[in-house]
């Protein structure tokens, strides 16, 4: 380095379960969908995420053991929603976490939805978002989250190395 | 005092300049309905306008014969290649390209270099950059591939290229790439045949993810246990040289996958004596490598009406606990595929049924399945059902499956397709007591992607699509088909990709036109397989109807079969055979990133006028009546105030008696003289019009979404009756962002909605609907109280309920039920 000094900085391990069968080939598709919703009748945010049902459970057999089944098993949907909630955070715009507050999952299709909700804010200027789930768990996981709000939508999409990130209310 | 800063506002205009040869310099005109003419190539001889082959379409051929050893213990193979190149091309050539896809994984490869940290882009490298708070970490996945790379020397080891004369022929590598230059210029028609040895250590699937490789299973009662080897991408195969692109030579970077010529394979694999081998092609030595039972197996699974074992499970794990020096040869031969691939391991269960599918093209098919006992007991039950049903159904979507064999795989990859032969992912779990199981899901995924990667090999193995171009040629032509088969093996099934279901991602701003380059897409998913596999269904179900559609559809399978269709082939086919424009829906839906949302703002109610006075004054008068009293007026009426006019009679005149709506003579005279001037046709018209006095109303529409579609609309009418009325997307070609549609209906409308059945994809389902109604999300009506139907019903907590002995109690005066004494029940 010229003129400064190497920055140095620690590099963690982050948790991955790699399971040989769950890389990505032709016909995976690690995705999932979130919505966020200004919802003006209930007054609240509301989080809707949409995961594919064989994402989450290999997800939850990576990460809790082979006992998975989310088609089957109540628990096993329920310890994948835990997980979700944990890995997606809203902060408004002085960086304070928006807390969220689990409403349920369900199986429609295809698809596992999980919810959460936190009341509306009128002075929200800005909502930055994290959303890790099954980032590290896989290679090529891609969370879209769309920020619905006043008719307009803002996307933040997740993969690679975003951690954060900000979308702008006009 | 330090200085103030000088913010920059960085300004970015709304629309990407995207300046074609013709421009709207004015206004803002988009002109929706534009054919793609600009965009698409200009037809020639080797492609027609129409979409088909031309007159003197032309592609290369490519025959290998190879011999090539597994080194079990080293897990490294050593082979040789002769290669027999045919050049059809009008032009000629002084050299030819090979991809050398195993130089992919070498430390030193574009697609390693180019990676950026915690990138996608590289399979296998799952990473987080840091941020303000949290620090950057690296996955214990990523430090296994990296000291699987420091420890292995991956890519390949190239020998001397020779020709047939012996000729060392210089050969230049290029990454993923090698050039051998020809000794002599290969003109129009002519051959040329050269050969070379190669070598290279097999990367282990679970710590690179390459789409092959090997996977060890650690605990086989072999002492060091067992490998199951997937040998794909492992031979230097040409790369294609096309009329459209000339040398296709493309760097691998690892998602964009194969473009490769039809050719023959001779290929003589060495394995193990105690391998068993799944291959591209037939084998032609059974009787070297298989036992005399195997082979009467083989032979009674031809006319099986289930799987026949060919090895059973008893006989593979006497197979994996053993272990031999000694080696076979099995020779397979393959003609006219693209490509090659093949399986050994000594741990393979296999599973044969002959699927009898008739006609010239290939009347009998084996289909097939090798599994380890990792994969049981679904695999026994599945697989070779499921290949034999993905054949049924794709063949009647385009034509008969071509090949001899068709089979499934499980090893360490998820998912993935050759000619005749897939790899398959899903596995069962072992419980402690030894038994296997697996759930509902795990069972849906393995017949998903059976019927997925067998489907690939119609799409693109043999409709020859370029993958590294265009991921959605394949995979979404393919995720179309497979679940129209998957609705076809259980409807129970949640196969379809249903439109609604691609509305989020459609509506999102950080996506990529379905027409980008497969390396450059943001999310593979959604724009490659699902956005274009909804675009066929919509075309199918909704613009087009099945019979056009499926007729276009096969029409296009036929034209392109063993042949190489590129984007525009496929949109000018579909266009051709159903005489339907549809420049519109390939821009709205493949060229760009708008999605779907229409909106009804707004009904007026019309009442057609009768001309004649005598009714239509009295109509103006009714009308004037409906309206609401200026709110002072009616103020005053409350406090019973009286007016000037009524407290004053004897000022009261004629136009007190005769409102401003009073017909006149002059008003009949006029209406008579109205009725002789015109002519005798706009007479009769006009008599009919109002004799049959229908309602009439404009509808208007905006287009929000910015994407044209059909509006599909369902008109509820006054005596509860629902008619559907279709108006064509073609109504947006003059302006695309607002329309109004008259309506001329018998009967009285209460009510209309934009595609009630979500057909379209259509993003806003409130405002659809006029009036508005309010549609729930997905979290309120979660939360609702009242969770009807028979899909809430908890049935399998009900099921538990014991049957109850119920005693009647005193039923008492019948006429008064609520008095009735409760019947008493218990178990």
């Amino acid at each position: 380095m010229i003129g400064g000094r190497l920055d140095v900085r620690r590099l963690c391990i982050s948790l991955v379960l790699l399971l040989g069968a769950l890389n990505a080939g032709a016909h995976e598709q690690k995705e999932s969908i979130t919505r966020v919703v200004f919802n003006s009748r209930t007054g609240n945010i509301e989080v809707m995420h949409r995961f594919l049902v064989h994402d989450a459970e290999h997800a939850v057999k990576a990460i809790f053991g082979n006992d998975a089944d989310i088609l089957g098993s109540e628990a096993s949907r329920e310890r994948f929603a835990e997980y979700v909630h944990e890995q997606f955070q809203m902060k408004d715009q002085d960086g304070l976490a928006i807390p969220l507050a689990p409403v349920g999952h369900e199986i429609e299709g295809r698809f596992l939805w999980v919810y959460a909700e936190a009341p509306a804010r009128e002075d929200l200027t800005s909502l930055t978002l994290v959303h890790n789930a099954l980032r590290e768990l896989w290679p090529g996981q891609v969370n879209l989250v769309n920020v619905d709000r006043d008719g307009d939508t803002q996307t933040a999409l997740f993969s690679g190395s975003e951690r954060e990130v900000t979308v702008r209310f006009r | 005092m330090s200085k103030p800063f000088v913010c920059l506002t960085l300004l970015l205009s709304g629309a990407a300049a995207h300046a074609g040869p013709i421009e709207q310099t004015k206004g803002d005109f988009k002109d929706t309905f534009r054919q793609l003419d600009e965009h698409l190539p200009t037809a020639n001889a080797y492609r027609t306008a129409g979409g088909e082959p031309g007159h003197e379409y032309w592609q290369q051929e490519v025959d290998y014969d190879i011999d090539v050893s597994l080194d079990e213990s080293a897990r490294r193979l050593n082979a040789s290649e002769t290669i027999t190149y045919t050049n059809n091309s009008p032009d000629t050539l002084r050299f030819l390209w090979l991809q050398l896809d195993q130089n992919r994984f070498r430390s030193d490869s574009l697609a390693e270099r180019s990676a950026a940290f915690a990138d996608q882009s590289l399979r296998g490298v799952p990473a987080r950059d840091m941020d303000g708070n949290t620090p950057p970490a690296i996955s214990l996945s990523e430090l296994r591939r990296r000291q699987f790379m420091d420890d292995n020397e991956v890519g390949y080891e190239i020998g001397t290229v020779k020709d047939s004369r012996g000729r060392t022929l210089k050969h230049t590598i290029v990454g993923t790439l090698m050039r051998v230059d020809l000794a002599e210029p290969l003109r129009q028609g002519r051959s040329v045949e050269f050969s070379l040895d190669f070598a290279f250590n097999i990367v282990e699937e679970d710590a690179v993810s390459a789409r092959a490789g090997f996977e060890h299973f650690p605990d086989d009662a072999r002492e060091g246990g067992n490998d199951i080897f997937l040998l794909a991408q492992w031979f230097p195969r040409l790369a294609a040289y096309t009329d459209y692109e000339g040398w296709t030579n493309k760097e691998f970077l690892g998602r964009g996958e194969f473009t490769l010529e039809f050719g023959d394979y001779t290929v003589d694999i060495t394995v193990p004596a105690d391998h068993i081998v799944s291959s591209t092609g037939v084998l032609r030595n059974p009787e070297a490598v298989l036992t005399r039972e195997q082979r009467a197996r083989l032979a009674e699974a031809e006319s099986a009406e289930q799987p026949v074992f060919i090895v059973t499970a008893e006989e593979a794990l006497a197979n994996e606990a053993e272990g031999t020096a000694e080696t076979k040869t099995w020779r397979f031969e393959a003609e006219n595929v693209r490509d090659f691939a093949w399986a050994s391991s000594r741990k393979f269960i296999w599973d044969a049924q002959g699927y009898r599918q008739g006609g010239n093209v290939q009347p009998l098919v084996m289909a097939m399945s090798f599994y380890p006992k990792e994969g049981e007991p679904l695999w026994s039950k599945y697989s070779t059902a499921a290949v034999i049903h993905t054949m049924e159904v794709y063949s009647r979507f385009s034509f008969d499956y071509p090949y001899p064999t068709a089979q499934s795989v499980n090893g360490p990859v998820g998912g993935m397709e050759y000619p005749m032969i897939t790899f398959n992912g899903p596995r069962t779990d072992e419980q402690e007591d030894g038994t296997r199981t697996y759930s509902l899901a795990e069972k849906r995924f393995l017949v998903g992607v059976i019927i997925h990667e067998i489907g690939h090999i119609y799409f693109p193995m043999t409709v020859n699509s370029d993958e590294r171009q265009w991921t959605w040629m394949d995979e979404g032509l393919n995720s179309f088909l497979d679940s129209l088969a998957g609705l076809e093996w259980d409807p129970e099934i949640p196969w379809n990709v249903r439109p609604a279901d691609i509305v989020d991602y459609m509506k999102s701003d950080r996506q990529v036109p379905i027409m980008t380059q497969s390396d450059s897409v943001l999310q593979l998913g959604p724009n490659a397989y699902a956005k274009p596999a909804v675009a066929l269904t919509v075309l199918r179900e909704t613009i087009l109807g099945r019979e056009l559609f499926d007729f276009a559809f096969e029409e296009y399978s036929r034209r392109w079969r063993f042949k190489r269709p590129t984007p525009a082939d496929f949109f000018r086919t579909m266009e051709e055979a159903t005489g339907v424009d549809l420049d519109w829906f390939w821009r709205g839906w493949f060229y760009t990133t708008n999605h779907v949302d229409l909106s009804l703002d707004r009904i007026w109610k019309l009442r057609l006028d009768t001309m004649d006075p005598d009714i239509d004054f009295d109509r103006r008068r009714q009308e004037e009546a409906n309206k609401p009293i200026h709110p002072s007026v009616r103020a005053n009426i409350a406090e019973g105030r009286r007016t000037w006019v009524d407290l004053n009679p004897d000022i009261r005149d004629f136009y007190d008696e005769n409102d401003e709506y009073t017909v006149t003579n002059k008003d009949r005279n006029e209406y008579a003289q109205f009725l002789v001037d015109l002519e005798d046709w706009e007479r009769v018209a006009l008599e009919r019009a109002v004799k049959e006095d229908r309602h009439y109303y404009v509808l208007e529409f905006s287009n929000l979404g910015g994407l044209v579609m059909p509006i599909l609309l369902e008109l509820t009418f006054a005596d509860g009756s629902i008619e559907r009325y279709d108006i064509p997307a073609e109504i947006w070609r003059r302006n695309h962002q607002q329309v109004k549609k008259l309506l001329v209906l018998e009967k009285e409308l209460t009510s209309v909605v934009i595609d009630p059945h979500w057909e379209t994809a259509d993003a806003d389902v409130e405002n659809n609907h006029y009036p508005r109604r309010i549609v729930p999300s997905r979290i309120e009506i979660y939360k609702a109280p009242e969770r009807e139907g028979p899909e809430y019903r908890d049935i399998m907590q009900d099921i538990k309920t014991e049957i109850e002995e119920c005693v009647p109690g005193d039923v008492g005066d019948s006429t008064t039920p609520a008095s009735a004494a409760e019947a008493e029940c218990g178990p």
